[in-house]
């Protein structure tokens, strides 16, 4: 999300329109009850990396070859790039949030998009606009209005039993967002809970307080129910440094610029019947202000970001090779509620407010065959329905409607497995179109191999459609602008992978990926800003992965990736002089060219265990204000120490110390939106207090 | 420099296809991967006689199983906290050296069968042909067989949790 807006008007929804929803839903249930299964991840633990930990009855729960669903998560198998990081592994390295997850994953990179708000970039490009689908158990948080996801002390990692991560489209399957690539966060279900967990930690920056917060999980299984919970209270700060703003003006965010967010989640399920609902509230206090220049010092920004949603889920099997899956998603979500807010205690200012409602019904069919053949169809059907509250269009927004048709198919030889897929979509303001997919992978014996090529189609969204009419009705220079088009995305990745040893295995890829009409965030003369398609931004690069276990040395992983611009005509995404001309034509904005990060795990007791990370981005560029601005190489170094069953049965202390050296991130902007970098922190120190019974 | 690109991808993409082609496995590398990891799970629920050795376990395997191989790549070095020393078997190995064996073969061997010794086997009517243990795939999982005679003639007694997993048959041979 890219938009800011001066003056406030309200609009509520059409009723009618509520009418036209119903119909929609009425015509749906009655023509076919169908709908999409969100391709959840989430009802196997990853074959590849983790079934070393099942005891033997959840062993005898995996099956000898792998879904669909499954395939998109074994990281050898996966007809796609895949990363998989498992909730011991967060747990171990003392994660604070998602982002120290995510910082590990070859690829992907943080900056500032505007407001004290971090967003991430994926392979050199930035996944706003919905170019990243992120969702916890199949609930997609991504928000859909602009499609943003916004972290920084949001996500917590107490629950996760693992992340998986497909660097690449995965639009077929995973949708609209999943146009650069999909995080799906998979949480541990009652029986792994089994029992109540209490946790809380604080941290404190060299110059002021991190961090603080609350932790309770909980979950049960009782024959085919499974019940778990958790809710997590965290209020943190961005950092403790001294913000600048490209006027020379600045603020210091030590105990200051507030990060507070309230997160909870219920499951439920009953043999193939799965329920859940998720809640997740999340403030961002901010001065530095949307583009170059900081608020007054009597008053601050505050952006909140809520979703409320739930997710039914069921799976019929017809017989061993024949299921059915079928579902229904509903999210409120009110992302960009942005408010002023004063220090001497005015009233506050309600500047915007837009909600949006997500409806999607989904219905798969998977056939499988016992050599691991399989064929899946499915259908859904999805729109959205916006209410502004508060906001400077004057207007009605339209339903966004999406029907989709998708399959996929998979046919295995002994030397490749072939893998067809192809998307049908009809949006209801965009048209229509097709993706296909082709993948040939296999492993064979050591070796595995990857051939891919996927497409993605990304139609804009709500925010996206808003903007735009909104820059039509207000500007002040007369101009209209053209609603954008929908992007088109081609993907070409190649990935080799060999274990050398029983104890030593390396993976290598490369990639292209272009995007055609690519959504673009600018300005007029006024800086009134709207959105319009470039003819299209490309990237490719190499990213490799090894992993390492010594028996006395512990586990090693390490990460290298590497990024060039391969087109942008117009040098958008890229960095300039003063007199328009490119001088480093090989770096997108904010993103560094190269990325590696070490992890090691030295269990050195059954109960102790040290971990430390090495996180290392070659020069960055970006703007502050209209000056290009060289950020320096950075290596972060951070360590934890965990100590299980400490003093009694269940009890956990860890103790971590982030950016140890003092390097000091600096989270540069990712596009041309003239926000200088916001500061990272200093060093941490971090306590965290765990109790299990 | 898309052009250069492309012919980066191609070319390595050449290397992947030349690079596979003289190797091949089947495609089975997950249920070997349970099978292994079975194995391993199944001694736990397993109590050897008081004679049996308690320092370290063997599991006797031949070398050429795809289930040695996943073995080696798990890395798995302890059952119940006793160190586990993987056997490759040829024919000099001494089978009564082992407290595990996974055999290859349709029937258990006739000179430890009355010792204590747990047979496994992928092998179609393994447990009714005298052995213990028999892995078969059933709606895509794996399943196990038992054949709680041979245990009894072996002294082993599985722990009735892993009893309840299993199907149990009885020896065909002997009952005719």
């Amino acid at each position: 999300m890219q938009h800011y807006s001066q003056a406030i008007k309200s609009k509520k929804a059409n009723p009618g329109r509520r009418n036209y929803l119903l119909f929609l839903l009425m015509t749906l249930q009655v023509s076919t009850s169908y709908a999409i299964s969100p391709l959840a991840c989430s009802e196997v633990s990853d074959p590849s990396q983790n079934i070393e930990d099942l005891d033997l009855m959840d062993l005898m729960e995996i099956p000898v070859f792998l879904s669909a669903s499954q395939q998109a998560e074994c990281t050898k198998t996966a007809a796609s790039v895949v990363s998989t990081i498992s909730g011991e592994e967060l747990l171990n390295m003392g994660a604070r949030d998602l982002m120290d997850a995510l910082e590990l994953v070859p690829g992907m990179n943080f900056g500032v998009n505007l407001s004290n708000t971090v967003g991430l970039s994926i392979r050199g490009i930035d996944s706003d606009n919905g170019k990243l689908s992120v969702s916890i158990d199949g609930i997609i948080i991504t928000e859909q209005r602009f499609g943003t996801t916004v972290y920084g002390s949001h996500f917590p990692v107490e629950q996760i039993d693992r992340i998986e991560i497909i660097r690449g489209p995965g639009s077929i399957l995973h949708g609209n967002f999943a146009e650069l690539g999909v995080i799906n966060i998979i949480t541990k279900k009652g029986k792994q809970l089994d029992g109540v967990t209490a946790s809380g930690s604080y941290g404190h920056f060299s110059r002021g307080e991190a961090r603080k917060n609350a932790v309770l999980t909980a979950g049960k299984e009782w024959g085919d129910f499974d019940v778990s919970f958790y809710g997590k209270y965290n209020y943190a700060h961005r950092s403790d440094r001294i913000y600048t703003d490209a006027h020379g003006d600045s603020f210091d965010m030590a105990d200051n610029n507030q990060l507070e967010s309230l997160l909870g989640s219920f499951k439920m399920s009953y043999k193939k019947l799965n329920f859940q609902v998720l809640l997740d509230e999340y403030n961002v206090n901010s001065r530095d202000s949307f583009a170059d220049k900081i608020t007054p010092p009597e008053r601050y920004s505050r952006n909140s970001f809520s979703t409320y949603a739930t997710k039914l889920f069921y799976q019929y099997d017809f017989n061993e090779h024949f299921k059915l899956d079928t579902g229904f998603d509903f999210s409120r979500q009110t992302p960009w509620e942005r408010s002023r807010k004063y220090i001497n205690g005015e009233d506050d200012v309600l500047k915007e407010k837009v909600s949006v409602d997500h409806y999607k019904f989904d219905l798969k069919a998977t056939y499988s065959h016992d050599e691991g053949h399989y064929l899946v169809i499915g259908n859904s059907y999805q729109f959205e329905s916006y209410q502004h509250d508060v906001s400077n269009y004057t207007g009605e927004l339209p339903l966004f409607g999406n029907y989709t048709l998708y399959t996929e198919a998979v046919y295995k030889t002994p030397w490749v497995n072939i893998l067809g897929g192809l998307r049908f979509d009809a949006y209801s303001e965009y048209d229509t179109n097709w993706s296909p997919r082709i993948a040939l992978t296999k492993q064979l014996g050591k070796f595995h191999y990857k051939a891919l090529y996927s497409q993605a189609f990304h139609a804009p969204t709500g925010g996206n459609y808003q903007l735009n009419e909104e820059y039509n009705q207000n500007n002040t220079l007369g101009n209209h602008v053209e609603l954008i088009v929908p992007e088109k995305t081609h993907t070409y990745e190649l990935e080799i992978g060999y274990d050398f040893m029983s104890n030593l295995s390396v993976s290598a890829n490369m990639f292209y990926t272009r995007i055609n009409n690519y959504f673009f965030y600018t300005f007029d003369e006024n800086f009134d800003d709207y959105y319009t398609n470039l003819d299209g931004i490309a990237t490719w690069g190499a990213e490799t992965s090894l992993n390492y276990q010594h028996r006395q040395l512990g586990r090693f992983k390490f990460n290298y990736s590497f990024y060039r611009t391969a087109y942008d005509p117009l040098g958008t995404n890229q960095a300039h002089d003063p007199d328009g001309n490119i001088i480093h034509p090989n770096i997108n904005l904010g993103f560094p060219a190269h990325k590696f990060s070490i992890n090691h795990h030295l269990q050195i007791t059954d109960s102790f265990s040290f971990n430390h990370t090495l996180i290392f981005s070659s020069e960055r560029y970006a703007y502050s204000g209209a000056d290009l601005i060289h950020h320096k190489p950075t290596a972060i170094y951070n360590t934890y120490f965990r100590y299980q069953d400490a003093l009694l049965e269940g009890l956990e202390v860890g103790l971590g110390i982030y950016d140890l050296f003092n390097a000091q991130f600096q989270y540069a902007q990712y596009y041309n939106g003239s926000h200088p970098a916001l500061p990272g922190n200093t060093r941490e120190f971090n306590l965290k207090l765990t109790y299990s019974f | 420099m898309r052009k250069k690109a492309h012919i980066y991808l191609l070319t390595l993409f050449n290397i992947v296809f030349f690079a596979c082609a003289p190797s091949y496995a089947s495609d089975k590398s997950m249920e070997n991967k349970l099978k292994a990891l079975y194995i391993v799970r199944i001694a736990e629920f397993i109590e050897w006689p008081e004679t049996t050795e308690k320092t370290s376990f063997k599991l006797c395997i031949a070398e050429n199983s795809p289930i040695f191989e996943q073995l080696q790549l798990l890395q798995i070095d302890t059952i119940n906290k006793l160190p586990l020393h993987i056997i490759a078997l040829n024919k000099d190995t001494a089978l009564l050296d082992c407290q595990i064996l996974y055999s290859e073969k349709e029937k258990a061997e006739v000179s430890i069968i009355q010792r204590p010794i747990l047979t496994i086997s992928s092998e179609l009517d393994f447990a009714r042909q005298g052995g213990m243990i028999e892995f078969y795939i059933d709606k895509s999982k794996v399943r196990m067989k038992a054949n709680l005679e041979a245990f009894a003639l072996a002294r082993l007694k599985p722990s009735s949790k892993l009893i309840r997993l299993l199907t149990i048959v009885t020896t065909a041979e002997q009952k005719q």
